[in-house]
């Protein structure tokens, strides 16, 4: 530890600490655009160990070192902590160069706050309004149309503006981009895609996709988590569900993810890792939701199908080793997008939702005499590429989707405030119990290692006919991207490898394309720390935010009574009623899926 | 005043496509006598020390703008190489691209050779396996020269296998750059070299610390390599006697505008502007007044008893920071607005775009220049201009933003804030 001076107080800092990264904690308000706290997660050389890129130029402060006469401007994200280093974070220079700074980017992008769903929760607008910026000062960069041929060109789509609504999950509208650069390294640094980079040079530079085509990656939505101003959003589907309640002849039925109660509180001012799920039940049904069904109850199926598939993987040498997690989409398409010679490892098992969601239009409707098309299936979830999982083939019986519409928790938020509900001063109310009843197992799925954890539960019983002791399995936990989990069934030690971020599956990847492999069981999350840092959780979204959200979901795994998947009475019932057995043919049916090849229809 | 020739002795001499030509006045000799001197590895480790200790001697300070002292690069580079078992690279930098400097061109298509020859020097003396010759993607011609020039020296056995009674291969890839100013710039270069986007780098790490794949990297200009053969012909303390104080050896001159004899002309450092301009230049074309003379692409404009002051890479009273070498001479019917024009829209086509005020304040700078070469100079416009210059000098990224700055704090140096009023400009 080390001593030095900020704004003459002083403070002990850990030597080689950022300085922004001491004022967030110190709360010592900087300006800054282009640095984000999940960029210390990522894998950078050594050299390049800090937060952002310095490109946007805001968080310049100005700094002495010891025995230095002279302060100096420097941006305070790559600025280290020496020794009797003085810092200020704000005087009469600093401010008119930020506010300079901030003109110039907010000219590129003035003039569609009011429709722009980041409206009253933008970094970028709520700078602008702390160092109360004259919109209009310079001439727009990007906005020009000067002739016609350019006018052709937008036409065409080949100009520098672009608003991109086509690909199924992330809206991309550049002419709000502010060229931070943050999306470009959560996909390169964080994803290790690159389906976005900076595109031209100079006066023409912008943020895009190569020869502006539609985006086509694995719209695990990172990027729209780290937007500080709307170029990147979630494709609102708001209007879809509000289209649906009002039409009399639909029944409308929610399903809720295991990671959006922990954090749907954070859209209403609640602290990370609020425990909503009686609040939230109700609210859904104050928006006009006929039923709201669990998705934990699903993944408790996934579960039970997951853990036989291993289990005879294992015992009986079916099929291959190891043995993919299939639950997060936005992996499962990256697979397909770049290696489809692992397509056979990966599990068959459908995502948890989509199960439900089969249930809900087979099962629950022949049940109840419903027509599967009157009902409109609706999903709250704390992900992006949920919505492109939605528009596959796959799931789509006679024309008919699985999934009509799927909301993230972001978009729920909105919904909410839009109606002026307030999530506290709701009552509390619970599940419809017809695909309603869940146990913890479904419940820790929110959390990367959570899947592992929830099947090694019951593998456990299935490979041994007895449940394990001790059924927490701390092994699973971690907040590491890559990480080795060893677990003792019997005399067989299952070996397990859990990642997230798609640059670490990568990485897992190549290796295991090599022939090296140590595990048998490879679970994938493309989001930081799993779903609870999904692509449509709230923003803003940090490291320390993340492990409160966790904390919560493991709090939920141990108060529940029932904490193993085999152990739900309605998943004995529906197998009972409906789907004979795990593995079985009409398990099969609805409960499983395929993969195949990915064609770029659009990317070159 | 005759020029100093020492790099350019061969220039215009021989024929850049025939190697024959060079080793008969003389070339590859210096290769020679080196690699004589290698047979052995105590042999190899003399000859290294010597050739560095005579570098670091020379004062020999890097050709392409900063001037950093070449001997002091070249050892950072090797230490962190030998200390940490990581290859090293060479990276020879022709990508000229500032406006007024045709320097590095010159020397590419009349004495490709001495080029090769230094670099094949350099290698050995680094020992580095890999050198990339990044040259400005619109050089053809420059291009084909030097792809041949490595042809022939490889035919020649001056590269590749049997060369020396060491194993390892020198190989030298003739790189054609991506076509952007920026890459001149020594991490934007590496970045295009390793196929990603070129953008400047914060620094530190400095390239001769991490450079080309995290590895130590030397990048050196054409013309200081261009330096190695001739000062090891002359040895150090010959060398030193050229120039004036801490800047020694020679300088290439690119001189362009409004002379008689404009062209590439090479003088000892301290030479004064007058000396040039009035005599191998033949002093102002017939008919034209001198309105001013601008060193460097960003430096002040000079006139009168500034012209007497010593061209040189120290700092300090009436001497001029030299850069690339590019001296512009502008007469006074050149209209200033034009020039203004020009060198925005230079800026503003060239910035890489990466940090803000760059991107968007070349743009605004493009956009009032427009206005003011169409006087339709808005009230905002001067203050605008203002904070703009005060941005791109202190918050931009890279010192590009710095330079894309100069002009217009010259030009307000130079005319005063009247210049912005077109109506008082005019009386």
């Amino acid at each position: 530890m080390i001593k030095i001076k900020i704004n003459q107080k002083q403070y002990q800092v850990k030597e080689g600490q950022r300085i922004l990264a001491v004022c967030n904690k110190y709360r010592i308000e900087i300006a800054s655009l282009c640095s984000h706290p999940n960029f210390s997660d990522f894998e950078k050389p050594a050299e390049q160990d800090r937060s952002s890129n310095a490109v946007c130029r805001l968080c310049l402060v100005k700094a002495r070192k010891k025995g230095e006469r002279k302060y100096q401007l420097i941006p305070a994200c790559i600025l280290k902590a020496t020794a009797g280093l003085e810092v200020i974070t704000e005087d009469a220079e600093i401010i008119r160069l930020r506010k300079t700074n901030l003109e110039l980017l907010f000219v590129n992008h003035a003039g569609l706050c009011a429709h722009c769903s980041k409206n009253m929760d933008c970094e970028l607008q709520n700078l602008a309004i702390k160092y109360d910026i004259d919109e209009f000062r310079f001439v727009p960069r990007l906005n020009e149309i000067e002739s016609n041929e350019e006018l052709d060109l937008l036409y065409e789509k080949m100009s520098r503006r672009m608003i991109d609504t086509e690909n199924p999950a992330i809206v991309r509208d550049s002419e709000k981009c502010i060229h931070c650069g943050r999306c470009v390294d959560v996909c390169k640094n964080m994803q290790g895609i690159e389906a976005i980079s900076s595109v031209g040079k100079g006066n023409q530079a912008v943020v895009g996709t190569e020869y502006n085509v539609p985006l086509e990656c694995s719209y695990c939505g990172q990027c729209t988590t780290v937007c500080p101003s709307g170029a990147l959003t979630e494709k609102n589907e708001i209007g879809a569900f509000v289209k649906a309640v009002n039409d009399p002849n639909k029944t409308v039925i929610v399903q809720t993810a295991p990671a959006i109660r922990v954090s749907l509180g954070e859209e209403f001012g609640m602290p990370p890792g609020a425990i909503v799920t009686p609040k939230m039940v109700s609210a859904l049904r104050e928006c006009g939701a006929d039923l709201v069904f669990d998705t934990n109850f699903g993944a408790d199926l996934t579960v039970m199908e997951e853990s036989l598939e291993l289990a005879e993987r294992i015992k009986k040498g079916r099929g291959v080793l190891p043995l993919f997690s299939s639950c997060c989409p936005a992996w499962v398409l990256f697979l397909e997008q770049n290696y489809p010679e692992f397509l056979s490892h990966l599990s068959t098992v459908r995502s948890p939702y989509m199960i439900v969601a089969s249930l809900i239009k087979s099962y629950y409707a022949k049940q109840n005499t419903l027509n599967p098309k009157d009902i409109f299936s609706v999903a709250i979830m704390p992900c992006t590429a949920k919505k492109y999982e939605a528009s596959r083939a796959e799931f789509r019986k006679d024309g008919v989707r699985d999934v009509d519409c799927v909301l993230t928790t972001r978009e729920f938020g909105q919904l909410l405030r839009s109606k002026g509900l307030k999530l506290a001063e709701l009552d509390d109310s619970e599940f419809d119990p017809a695909l309603g009843i869940s146990t913890s197992a479904g419940a820790i799925f929110g959390a990367s290692g959570g899947v592992t954890e929830a099947t090694i539960r019951t593998a456990h019983y299935l490979m041994t006919g007895k449940n394990a002791k001790e059924i927490e399995f701390k092994q699973a936990r971690g907040s590491v991207g890559v990480r080795l989990a060893d677990f003792k069934i019997g005399n067989f030690k299952l070996r397990t490898k859990i990642v997230y971020g798609l640059k670490n599956a990568r990485k897992v990847l190549e290796e295991l394309k090599k022939g090296e492999h140590d595990f048998d069981f490879l679970e994938v999350m493309a989001c930081p720390d799993g779903c609870i840092g999904g692509g449509g959780q709230p923003i803003p979204t940090s490291p320390k935010i993340r492990r409160a959200r966790k904390r919560a979901i493991y709090a939920q795994d141990k108060n529940m009574s029932l904490r193993m998947s085999h152990e739900n009475t309605l998943v004995k019932k529906i197998y009972d009623e409906f789907l004979i057995a795990p593995g079985s043919y009409k398990a099969k049916k609805y409960l499983h899926t395929k993969y195949h090849r990915y064609h770029y229809k659009w990317r070159k | 005043m005759q020029e100093t020739k020492i790099i350019t002795k061969l220039c215009g001499k021989i024929d850049p496509f025939s190697i024959e030509s060079y080793i008969s006045r003389g070339g590859y000799q210096q290769l020679l006598a080196y690699l004589k001197n290698i047979k052995t590895k105590k042999g190899r480790l003399q000859a290294h020390k010597k050739i560095m200790k005579l570098v670091e001697e020379s004062g020999l300070c890097g050709r392409g703008g900063a001037g950093f002292p070449t001997g002091e690069k070249w050892r950072i580079a090797y230490q962190k190489a030998q200390k940490s078992r990581q290859p090293l690279y060479l990276i020879v930098n022709g990508d000229e691209s500032q406006p007024g400097a045709f320097k590095d061109s010159f020397l590419m298509k009349k004495n490709p050779h001495l080029i090769i020859e230094g670099i094949i020097i350099l290698a050995y003396v680094l020992e580095c396996k890999k050198v990339f010759v990044y040259i400005n993607g619109t050089f053809k011609e420059e291009l084909e020269i030097m792809r041949q020039a490595v042809t022939a020296a490889f035919e020649h056995k001056f590269l590749g296998g049997k060369t020396t009674d060491f194993k390892e291969r020198i190989k030298i890839k003739i790189i054609q750059g991506a076509g952007g100013y920026i890459y001149g710039e020594e991490t934007a270069l590496i970045d295009s070299l390793e196929g990603n986007r070129g953008e400047p780098k914060i620094k530190p790490p400095f390239p001769p610390q991490s450079g080309y794949n995290n590895s130590p990297t030397v990048v050196n200009n054409i013309e200081t390599i261009a330096n190695l053969v001739p000062l090891l012909e002359m040895g150090a303390k010959k060398y030193r006697q050229l120039g004036k104080g801490n800047a020694t050896g020679t300088k290439l001159f690119s001189v362009s505008g409004a002379v008689k004899n404009p062209g590439v002309f090479e003088f000892p450092l301290g030479t004064s502007l007058r000396a040039i301009i009035y005599g191998i230049c033949g002093g102002m074309e017939k008919g034209k007044k001198l309105a001013f003379v601008q060193v460097g692409g960003t430096g002040d404009f000079l006139v009168g008893k500034q012209l007497d002051y010593c061209l040189t890479y120290e700092k300090g009273k009436q001497k001029i920071p030299v850069g690339l070498g590019n001296i512009l001479v502008v007469d006074k019917n050149v209209a200033v607005e034009d020039l203004m024009f020009s060198w925005s829209q230079f800026y503003a086509r060239e910035s890489c775009g990466q940090c803000t005020p760059c991107r968007e304040g070349t743009y605004q700078l493009l956009k009032i220049a427009e206005r003011l070469k169409e006087k339709k100079l808005m009230e905002k416009d001067y203050e605008n201009m203002q904070d703009i210059v005060e941005v791109l000098e202190k918050t931009s990224l890279c010192p590009f933003g710095n330079f894309a700055a100069q002009p217009w704090k010259k030009v307000i140096k130079f005319y005063g804030a009247d210049f912005f009023d077109a109506r008082k400009r005019k009386k």
